[in-house]
């Protein structure tokens, strides 16, 4: 469904990327583990848009996405949780979902809304309230759910975990898995190795730039080297 | 790179408009203070805003200069001179005095001999460093405040009334009036705007005022750029009993004023203007109706019943489709003024055609106590304010006797 | 693949305020904030009371400041609009303002109707023009330093000025609502046209803030100004809600222009008479908030005829003086502005 194929990119001349090569299949989740500064987020930003890659080739369902604007490819179905969420802090809960599905004007909203709710059911309690009073499990449950009611067909996440106690990060960690089984893609970008690795499908380890290692979770999760160096054993 | 270039170009085009509209492109160079040879332009510059806030007047009154100097060009031009002709250079000070101060050096780098203008206090407080500086002679046509002229100058002379004057004899004026029509003011509560021109008139007319054996009160001010109504003023006017409204400001704020004496009714017997920008203005009883009936300016004004003043004003009228309002007529009166001189000193030269100047002794299309003539400071002796009226709809000279087109009708209580 | 998992609820964390059961409009409004607003005001009646000692005089100066501040409200909100999603500071909002002045001397000479009339045409026509400035002057500027936008804004203000004194000249102009004569409100005196203008002003301003709350285009204009990343990962078109953003706004200044045209002399400078106002009500009432512009407004002109009787010698504009350094001192973002 998505597929870089040896994409360079940076920002103002710096490269970060160099020759990255990924993909994700329908129905599946895929984590992209690695330290800070790897090239997690930045392989993220080039895929929706935010930057545009220097060189290589970026599809989305057969497509060419590399450099287009990102509401156009949210359009499409490809949508983007960046770590920093930006959420619209002075409007509501239930203001900032129905943002969310902006580019679905024939979807009926309560439908949606619904299936929101169903998943985060904390979020019905406070429809009313505004997003910046929200706390940190509450605000990454809104991103994600912002992002479900743009009806993706792949959802990116960068780093849903940051600034959350295990628990939540359990819960929400055990949500993506839901939105998986709806049908919905997931490319997840995690430093929190060990639970992503147990939750995906299929992963890649990035350093410095570039994928390092590729396989099923299970593979990785009992890689020698991916175990010393992000599980900490 | 595009914002740039809009940038530039929103900057430029204004500017370029403004150019357009006034300076001619430099000249022959020489620096000022040359003599000219028989046959060769002599250069006056005239210095008005021609842009901006007061680009009304300031546009009329370089037309007006630009009448003159066609008008005694057509006569023979300086026949001491070999009948030289005039030529005017036309320059906008923006109503900024910065520019004022750069666009007279410029002017004078051009060769002007004399300079004309230029309407704002502040401007013209510049101008006549620059003239002073220079030693080029300065005519100022209008500008109201004392202390322009108060420094010693040699070389800038004021044809309007002074700031003084105006106030002086408004008061003068009100007590004559209205004692002559069996109801003399006693108490004037004063609305006016709050710079250095409304402040001064103020100071003096209430000092006049009281030495006379009025009293002043409530006295009210306002910042004429952002005012928007005056009902509140009013209500207090009202409130306090006064018997009459004197008004010291300009077009916007004189016009807001008469409606807003329509709207509270504050019943006083007159509402006096001194040296007030709107009331004696053509446009005015048309622009507020039977608002401004009755209203009284003491200011200075052209003469309607001078002739030679009547034929200007067709002139202007037919040139220019519009009505030549008191500031144009000075400008024109100011241009008669060098040309007079340079007659009388046979010489383009600057220092001599001020010595000129300082010996004038001309009629003035203004309507004055006697003509123009220059005392120590540079200020026109001749020159004093005559009583104007709204009636039935036209502005008309009422005081004193010799202007009057029509008597004084005092009371006024403004219409009901 | 997963363990044993608990169920799929979140742990309730101790929150700050939490505005479940009240979906009103009015459920945002701060009313600590507003009460002490009245009461500012009720003591500051008062004291002008006190020190006039005229009744007659106070509910006029009250009942005039109101029906100023509404319009200056109205013409603020386009202002703050457009710095709050934009973050432009438009000097040429004062310049928009009056070419609808000129549009509605040009409909009332031309066809000879109702100065009101011109709303049709000049709240249009402002807004394409609003929108044509946007996407073609400005977009170029967004997001560079500020002292670009402030040379292109005031550029493009000289430029307007300029067009308008070569189109129609310097000599002043004016309008007049038909059978416009005084009503007596409480004891008080005021025209119709200044009543009139307070009206549609503040229908206009209540529409303007309908768009902004309940309206998907005013939800997204909000979303905008909020966090324009995040409008863009949503899918909203950033380009055209600055564009429509600032057209509003634009279009807010041309319908004040209307309003207040039978109330001034108009000339091609008249508009920034209401420019400066405009930024010392933006000011006071938080960048950025509609309804800080609105109140602010209200506050602006009160203070303005309440300052005439405080200190009857000195210019009412020493009263806003204060009252703004006194405001900006105590709250620095302005009354309803966002603490940084």
């Amino acid at each position: 469904m998505l597929r870089l194929e040896s994409v360079c990119a940076g920002y103002h001349g710096l490269q970060i990327l160099h020759e990255v090569d990924l993909e994700v299949n329908e129905g599946e989740i895929v984590a992209l583990v690695g330290a800070n500064g790897a090239g997690k987020t930045t392989t993220l930003r080039a895929a929706s848009g935010v930057i545009s890659p220097t060189s290589g080739q970026i599809t989305f369902q057969g497509e060419p996405a590399g450099g287009l604007r990102t509401a156009g490819l949210v359009a499409r179905g490809l949508v983007h949780v960046p770590e920093e969420r930006a959420l619209f802090g002075p409007l509501t809960i239930e203001e900032n979902l129905r943002m969310g599905a902006w580019t679905q004007r024939k979807t009926p909203m309560s439908g949606a809304l619904a299936e929101v709710f169903e998943l985060f059911p904390v979020l019905a309690d406070r429809r009313r309230q505004t997003a910046e009073t929200l706390s940190g499990g509450q605000q990454q449950m809104l991103c994600i759910g912002r992002a479900l009611m743009a009806r993706p067909k792949l959802l990116m996440l960068d780093e849903p975990s940051t600034g959350l106690s295990p628990k939540l990060t359990w819960t929400v960690l055990e949500a993506i898995g839901m939105i998986r089984d709806r049908g919905v893609a997931v490319l997840l970008v995690e430093q929190n190795a060990g639970q992503a690795l147990r939750l995906a499908d299929r992963a890649y380890v990035m350093e410095s730039g570039s994928v390092v290692l590729g396989g099923t979770g299970a593979e990785l999760a009992d890689d020698d080297r991916v175990r010393a160096a992000y599980l900490g054993l | 790179m595009r914002k740039t270039w809009i940038a530039g170009l929103a900057l430029a085009l204004p500017l370029a408009l403004a150019a357009c509209g006034g300076s001619t492109p430099p000249g022959t160079a020489g620096a000022g203070g040359a003599t000219k040879a028989a046959g060769e332009a002599i250069k006056i510059g005239s210095l008005h805003p021609l842009s901006g806030s007061s680009a009304a007047d300031g546009q009329q009154m370089d037309n007006a200069a630009k009448l003159a100097v066609e008008a005694i060009n057509a006569a023979g031009g300086i026949k001491s001179m070999g009948g030289a002709k005039l030529e005017l250079l036309s320059a906008d000070s923006q109503g900024k005095p910065e520019v004022g101060q750069s666009e007279a050096q410029r002017l004078i780098q051009e060769g002007a001999v004399s300079i004309v203008g230029t309407y704002q206090s502040a401007v013209s407080q510049n101008v006549a460093a620059v003239a002073e500086r220079n030693k080029v002679p300065f005519v100022i046509d209008v500008s109201s405040a004392d202390a322009i002229l108060a420094q010693g100058y040699k070389y800038s002379f004021r044809l309007q009334p002074s700031g003084t004057v105006l106030a002086e004899d408004g008061a003068q004026n009100l007590f004559d009036v209205s004692k002559a029509a069996g109801k003399p003011a006693k108490k004037i509560a004063i609305l006016h705007e709050q710079g250095p021109f409304g402040t001064a008139i103020k100071d003096t007319f209430s000092k006049k005022a009281q030495s006379l054996g009025m009293t002043i009160g409530p006295v009210a001010s306002y910042d004429a750029a952002s005012v928007s109504d005056f009902t509140t003023q009013m209500a207090a006017v009202k409130a306090s009993g006064s018997d009459v409204l004197m008004v010291a400001g300009y077009y916007r704020d004189g016009v807001l004023v008469a409606n807003a004496v329509k709207t509270v009714k504050p019943g006083v017997n007159a509402v006096w203007g001194v040296a007030n920008g709107a009331f004696d203005v053509p446009t005015f009883p048309g622009e507020v109706g039977a608002a401004g009936e009755g209203f009284f300016d003491s200011n200075y004004h052209l003469d309607g019943t001078n002739p030679d003043t009547q034929a200007l004003m067709k002139t202007y009228q037919a040139k220019y489709k519009d009505q030549i309002r008191t500031a144009a007529v000075l400008s024109y009166d100011a241009v008669r003024v060098i040309a007079d001189s340079l007659e009388r000193s046979g010489s383009a030269d600057p220092t001599k055609v001020r010595d000129a100047i300082a010996q004038t002794n001309l009629k003035s299309l203004i309507a004055s106590k006697g003509p123009i003539t220059f005392g120590p400071t540079g200020e026109n002796e001749g020159a004093a304010p005559i009583l104007m009226q709204v009636q039935s709809g036209k502005v008309v000279q009422t005081f004193p006797k010799e202007f009057a087109q029509t008597a004084p009708r005092y009371p006024a209580t403004p219409a009901s | 693949m997963t363990e044993q998992i608990p169920s799929a609820t979140a742990p309730t964390v101790a929150e700050g305020e939490g505005h479940t059961s009240s979906p009103r409009l009015w459920a945002r409004v701060p009313w600590t904030r507003v009460a002490i607003g009245v009461g500012f005001f009720v003591v500051a009646i008062a004291l002008a009371y006190l020190r006039a000692g005229n009744g007659d005089v106070v509910r006029q100066a009250v009942l005039t400041g109101i029906l100023i501040g509404g319009v200056y409200g109205l013409v603020a909100m386009g202002l703050t609009l457009i710095f709050g999603v934009l973050d432009i500071v438009n000097f040429a909002h004062g310049a928009f303002l009056a070419v609808a002045l000129y549009i509605t001397v040009t409909m009332v000479s031309r066809l000879g109707v109702n100065p009101l009339v011109a709303l049709f045409v000049a709240v249009p026509v402002m807004f394409l023009l609003g929108a044509g400035v946007q996407r073609f002057v400005l977009a170029g500027a967004m997001g560079k330093p500020l002292e670009n936008q402030l040379l292109i804004t005031l550029g493009l203000a000289l430029l307007i000025d300029n067009v308008l004194l070569m189109s129609f000249g310097p000599n002043p102009q004016s309008v007049k609502l038909p059978g416009d004569t005084g009503v007596q409100i409480f004891g008080a005196v005021a025209t119709v046209s200044r009543l009139l203008a307070f009206g549609v002003a503040i229908v206009l301003a209540a529409l303007l803030y309908v768009l902004l709350q309940r309206t998907r285009l005013g939800t997204a204009i909000r979303a905008v100004a909020a966090n324009e990343a995040g409008a863009q990962l949503v899918g909203i078109d950033t380009r055209r809600i600055y564009m429509a953003t600032f057209a509003i706004g634009t279009a807010c200044a041309g319908a004040a222009g209307v309003l207040v045209a039978p109330l001034v002399t108009i000339e091609p400078t008249t508009g920034e008479l209401f420019n400066i106002i405009a930024f010392v009500v933006v000011v006071l009432g938080g960048m950025g908030n509609v309804i800080g512009a609105l109140v602010g407004g209200l506050i602006i002109g009160l203070t303005e005829q309440l300052g005439a009787l405080y200190f009857p010698g000195q210019s009412p504009l020493l009263s806003v003086f204060v009252v703004f350094v006194l405001v900006l001192f105590l709250r620095p973002q302005g009354l309803f502005g966002k603490a940084s």
